[in-house]
């Protein structure tokens, strides 16, 4: 009866209409750059294009460990809780809000350089709608910032000198216009 | 590392004929930047060709001596002459940038020309072993630009001060995004116009994905013609989604849709916002050959535009919403007929802008008989239909949707004859599988039975809506899963001031037969909005205790401090023990 809590990618699904109680679906492993070794349900992970290609591709027998070497273990639980979220969805028919709401608490808690990382991550992985809502997370950030917090932002360092910064503006004169609080 | 792509060399496609004046609309003049050779394309048509067109002969014979180039540094701005006379056959003078001497004389037209760039996609660069993990530095291009493709244009155009690096980068964007109100508040539109032009000049991209245009056009033709080229541009580029709305400011002139958007071969998604805007008739075959995806927003629309959906021949998704406004003109009516084979999505919906006038809503009454909705489409699958008046709509061969969602709207003129035709309508969708239905006001004695429903969401909004929901889970003996979403004014009130008997309608009485799906199938519910009444709990018992096969509940509550509470009360069930119960908060 308490509140169920979903910490690892390896809990059984909750029921739905089509699931068995029985989970009898094959796991795929995976272990990333600081050694943590995660299980994926398969159709979690075939969300995953490179893991797909991997594994399909090359016919690769699912017992080899698939090495991830440019995934931190905590994005690795991320990408595994929004795949999972989204498989979960997209059986249902009227899922749009409650991946609204799940996409808000999702980055609620990241901090901009985690969020980078992740981006860079989802990319590596070939995660197409994941990137997608990370890319566009980060560019909700950077919308309405001063030119400074964009530099700091992306570790951006500024190499023009005073005359060719003036050039530059000068390209686009109307682009740099102060109309509203934007990279100014 | 690989460069995947060089920032050097002049911008590929150099957009000549906005200022020749010998050029007849709508014809444009294009370098082929392999070759450097000018040569004309007509949009409209989509015939290129080298010989200039016939143009016709001015009255002011003039000499063109300034550079139509005023924003590009001089030493990059071409160095065009213009004759005064009639135009001559092409010599190497009237190219400005070539690279070789010879005088084309192929009377063959070209093909459109793809320079091999390397524009950057989303996949990453292949890292090394071993490389130093500092990410945020190290973000590769094309994911920065990928990042950029989000901003609106301007934004991303801001980004060459960054640094040297971030310079050029925004010119591979992909998704173009221009909006005269957001990006220029003050309302200068010659500056806005400078800007798109400046934008199309420097891209680099030379496929756009996404192109958005929000625009207001004043009232005189030559207003219009920038909307008409920018998109021509955008479909040269081979566009795969077009968002189009465009404003009017002051009445008698109607827009034109440009043609040129006609037999895009690319075009994938087309999003318009039809407001005042003449539709030109199509070529007669070949149009719009591979949209899939429509939506469409009118805005009072007229009969012109029954036969709108005639053009989309392989459309696969459609969303209609129809807006009428107070002003709307009572005597014009419209059929859209939508008759496409391989609709599978289909979504209408209609808002009325409505007056809290009672004579405006028998004004109504007269002009709604008027306007007919016909659907014809043997693969639809998923259909969504939000307060459309029944009268007016005819679903042909319902029985292949698979997921539908009603949302409904009883209107004073159709009272009398609502239940019947909602009954018309449920028991063609009956074969469906996912089912979705919310404000009906109608008795549950007029359902027909759902064989094959396995997942039912209902929004109830009214206290009557209980025995609907009984009668209902009677006609659907294989559902699997509920889920309701208990949306009540009158609860809310009754809890806020905690008089739950003041209300005799809330008080609930089990029915008197076990819904079958009860007892056999379902697995899953769960309630949204649940506030903790007595009649509530009293739900949840009744279920918890005849599902037999019920293997979740979750209840979503905006109240969770009361969990406790809950909890403690349904323990005395035993039933509970083979079924997992869980309280999460609401969020939406």
């Amino acid at each position: 009866m308490s509140t169920s809590t979903d910490n690892n990618a390896s809990i059984t699904q909750e029921s739905g209409p089509s699931a068995a109680v029985q989970d009898i679906q094959k796991k795929i492993v995976v272990r990333t750059a600081d050694g943590e070794v995660f299980n994926l349900k398969e159709e979690v992970a075939m969300e995953i294009d490179i893991i797909k290609t991997f594994f399909q591709e090359d016919s690769i027998s699912y017992e080899t460990v698939m090495p991830l070497p440019n995934v931190e273990g905590w994005e690795m639980v991320k990408v595994i809780e929004y795949c999972t979220k989204h498989v979960e969805l997209k059986h249902k028919v009227d899922g749009y809000k409650e991946r609204k709401a799940f996409q808000a608490l999702f980055v609620q808690n990241l901090s901009t350089k985690s969020l980078l990382a992740l981006t860079n991550t989802a990319n590596y992985l070939e995660v197409k709608y994941l990137l997608d809502f990370l890319c566009q997370a980060v560019s909700e950030q950077i919308k309405n910032k001063d030119v400074d917090y964009v530099r700091e932002l992306f570790g951006v360092e500024n190499d023009f000198n005073d005359e060719e910064y003036e050039q530059v503006k000068a390209e686009a004169p109307w682009a740099h216009e102060n109309l509203n609080n934007d990279l100014h | 590392m690989v460069e995947p792509f060089s920032f050097t060399g002049p911008p590929s496609i150099i957009w000549v004929g906005r200022y020749d004046p010998t050029l007849p609309r709508p014809w444009k003049g294009l370098i082929d930047p392999s070759t450097g050779w000018l040569y004309f394309w007509n949009p409209e048509t989509n015939v290129t060709q080298y010989e200039r067109p016939s143009a016709p002969l001015y009255h002011h014979q003039f000499q063109l001596q300034q550079y139509p180039y005023p924003w590009l540094p001089r030493y990059d701005r071409p160095q065009l002459q213009y004759s005064h006379q009639y135009p001559e056959p092409l010599s190497t003078s009237h190219a400005p940038i070539c690279a070789s001497p010879c005088i084309p004389i192929a009377v063959r037209a070209p093909h459109p020309v793809t320079v091999p760039i390397n524009y950057p996609r989303y996949r990453s660069l292949i890292r090394e072993e071993g490389e130093d993990r500092d990410r945020i530095s190290e973000l590769p291009d094309d994911l920065i630009c990928h990042i950029l493709s989000f901003l609106p244009t301007i934004t991303a155009v801001r980004t060459t001060v960054l640094s040297k690096r971030w310079n050029k980068l925004w010119t591979f964007v992909r998704h173009l995004d221009f909006d005269l109100y957001r990006d220029r508040p003050d309302g200068q539109k010659y500056l806005f116009e400078r800007f798109v032009e400046f934008v199309f000049l420097r891209l680099v991209s030379l496929d756009i994905g996404k192109f958005r245009l929000r625009y207001a056009s004043a009232s005189w033709e030559g207003d219009f013609s920038h909307v008409d080229d920018w998109v021509s541009v955008a479909v040269w580029r081979n566009v795969v989604e077009l968002d189009l709305r465009i404003f009017y400011v002051a009445s008698g002139y109607l827009c034109r849709l440009p043609k040129s958007i006609f037999w895009c071969k690319t075009l994938k998604v087309l999003k318009l916002w039809i407001e005042d805007i003449a539709i030109p008739d199509p070529p007669t075959k070949g149009c719009f050959p591979s949209l899939k995806v429509l939506h469409v927003t009118l805005i009072d629309p007229d009969d012109k535009l029954g036969k709108l959906l005639s053009y989309f021949p392989v459309v696969e998704d459609l969303s209609i919403h129809v807006q009428m406004r107070y002003s709307y003109n009572f005597y014009s009516n419209f059929n859209l007929k939508v008759s496409t084979p391989e609709l599978k999505t289909l979504k209408l919906s209609m808002e009325r802008e409505e007056r809290r006038n009672y004579e405006m809503e028998r004004d109504y009454g007269g002009t709604l008989k008027q306007n007919h909705f016909c659907v014809d489409a043997p693969k639809l699958e998923n259909l969504d239909l939000v307060q459309i008046p029944l009268s007016n709509y005819i679903l042909e061969n319902p029985k292949s949707v698979v997921n539908a969602s009603i949302a409904f709207k009883s209107l004073a003129e159709e009272w009398s004859s609502f239940p019947d035709l909602a009954f018309q309508l449920l028991t063609g969708i009956s074969n469906v599988k996912c089912l979705s239905l919310s404000d009906h006001p109608f008795e549950a004695s007029n359902l027909p039975v759902f064989g094959n429903l396995n997942q039912l969401k209902l929004v109830l909004r009214n206290c009557s809506s209980w025995e609907f929901l009984a009668a209902l889970l009677h006609r659907t003996p294989n559902l699997e899963d509920l889920d309701l979403v208990l949306e009540d004014e009158l609860l809310f009130y009754a809890q806020r001031t905690g008089g739950e008997k003041d209300y005799p309608e809330l008080q609930w009485t089990p029915p008197e037969l076990v819904p079958n799906c009860l007892s056999s199938h379902l697995k899953t519910i769960s309630i949204r909005g649940f506030k903790g009444l007595q009649f509530e709990m009293k739900v949840v018992k009744y279920m918890l205790l005849n599902g037999c096969h019920l293997n979740k509940m979750t209840i979503y509550t905006s109240m969770l401090e009361k969990e406790e509470e809950y909890c403690r009360d349904l323990l005395s069930f035993q039933r509970v023990m083979t079924c997992q119960v869980e309280f999460r908060e609401m969020q939406f």
